[in-house]
């Protein structure tokens, strides 16, 4: 058994101390995920260590952090994998968002935004009523990047991996935009007009620079900005037409 | 609910890339034009004069010259707003940066234009 260097950075507000990083020497086993090790600190060194985690499979995205620099799931990020040649792992709460204790951020501007897209299906309310079943039909590439930007867990690491969000706090960011493209693609959505005021705006689609962290962040591997950059021509699109 | 921002940005976003495209057929007919086509003989003040009086040339130069002035100026005015967020500073470097660019403009135009009109339209 093999022991790693985990560096955490520690925060209380309660304490009135600035964030300081921690050393926790930690047990390894062969195929250790880093939250094994998170936990393992909880339960065997350092109670008082805050983290959110649910599941432990990658399907809730409770357990975002940024670990060795970049944002990522604890429970799918394999401890070898961080290593690389070196005995530290050093882990931080994710970026973006205000910390509110240790690795637990204030989740509060990333809900915000996602709401603010209507990420609901609204149906047009003049259609009538079908007799018959309707169907309403997409071709494949549109119908795969519609059900890929549905496998959002809200892990917000994409929020945490764009720059962009982090010089400009007003911005939507990716996953506010994936959302809405994701319901803007859809045949059946009738909202277009009622989402235009949140993404056709200097703080919507267009502050998105292309710069692809979230899509190469994201842990379900949603081609976020390629959504995004879907959205931006269907409101040039729509603006061309009115 | 969150408010949403100032509207628009579609323009700016379509222009952008659209004056990209331009930007890289219209550089590189300059840079044919200007070094290329005439490969071989010496390259002199007096033989780039001779080419800025020939129509075409000069309306690619010019069509350059607004192009990148307006692509230049519309990157600064993106890069520097996702720094700085409060609206009169930001009215006042767009304002600023079109008063740049219709002065570059112009400056670029009344060079070229004394060689194709003989003399220059907008200074002396």
């Amino acid at each position: 058994m093999d022991s790693v260097d985990l560096v955490v950075r520690r925060y209380n507000p309660e304490d009135g101390e600035d964030p300081y990083w921690q050393h926790f020497s930690v047990p390894v086993y062969s195929g250790d995920v880093v939250l094994a090790l998170l936990m393992r600190v909880r339960e065997e060194i350092d109670g008082s260590l805050a983290f959110r985690a649910s599941c432990r499979s990658g399907i809730c995205g409770s357990d975002g952090m940024v670990i060795n620099g970049w944002p990522r799931l604890a429970c799918k990020t394999q401890v070898f994998e961080m290593l690389e040649g070196t005995n530290t792992i050093r882990i931080e709460p994710l970026y973006n968002l205000p910390c509110l204790k240790d690795l637990v951020v204030d989740q509060t501007p990333f809900w915000d935004k996602f709401q603010s897209v209507l990420p609901w299906l609204m149906p047009d309310p003049k259609e009538p009523e079908p007799e018959h079943e309707r169907r309403m039909t997409l071709d494949a590439e549109a119908f795969e990047m519609l059900s890929r930007a549905s496998d959002c867990i809200f892990c917000q690491i994409c929020y945490a991996a764009c720059p962009i969000v982090g010089l400009d706090d007003e911005f939507l960011g990716p996953q506010a935009l994936i959302k809405a493209y994701r319901f803007e693609a859809d045949p059946r959505d009738a909202g277009s007009a009622e989402r235009k005021p949140q993404l056709d705006n200097s703080e919507g689609a267009w502050r998105c620079r292309t710069i692809f962290n979230c899509t190469e962040a994201c842990p379900k591997g949603i081609p976020i900005t390629r959504g995004i950059q879907v959205l931006k021509r269907q409101l040039v699109r729509e603006g061309f037409r009115q | 609910m969150r408010a949403p921002g100032k509207p628009g940005g579609g323009w700016s976003w379509v222009l952008q890339r659209l004056s990209a495209v331009l930007l890289l057929g219209l550089v590189l007919a300059h840079l044919w034009i200007e070094h290329f086509m005439h490969l071989g003989r010496r390259f002199t003040y007096h033989g780039v004069q001779a080419r800025l009086v020939h129509g075409i040339y000069d309306a690619i130069d010019y069509a350059l010259l607004v192009v990148v002035v307006y692509h230049g100026l519309n990157g600064v005015f993106q890069v520097v707003t996702e720094r700085v967020h409060n609206p009169p500073a930001v009215r006042f470097l767009g304002i600023g940066l079109v008063v740049v660019g219709i002065a570059t403009v112009v400056l670029g135009a009344d060079i070229l234009s004394a060689f194709l009109a003989g003399r220059p339209w907008f200074l002396l």
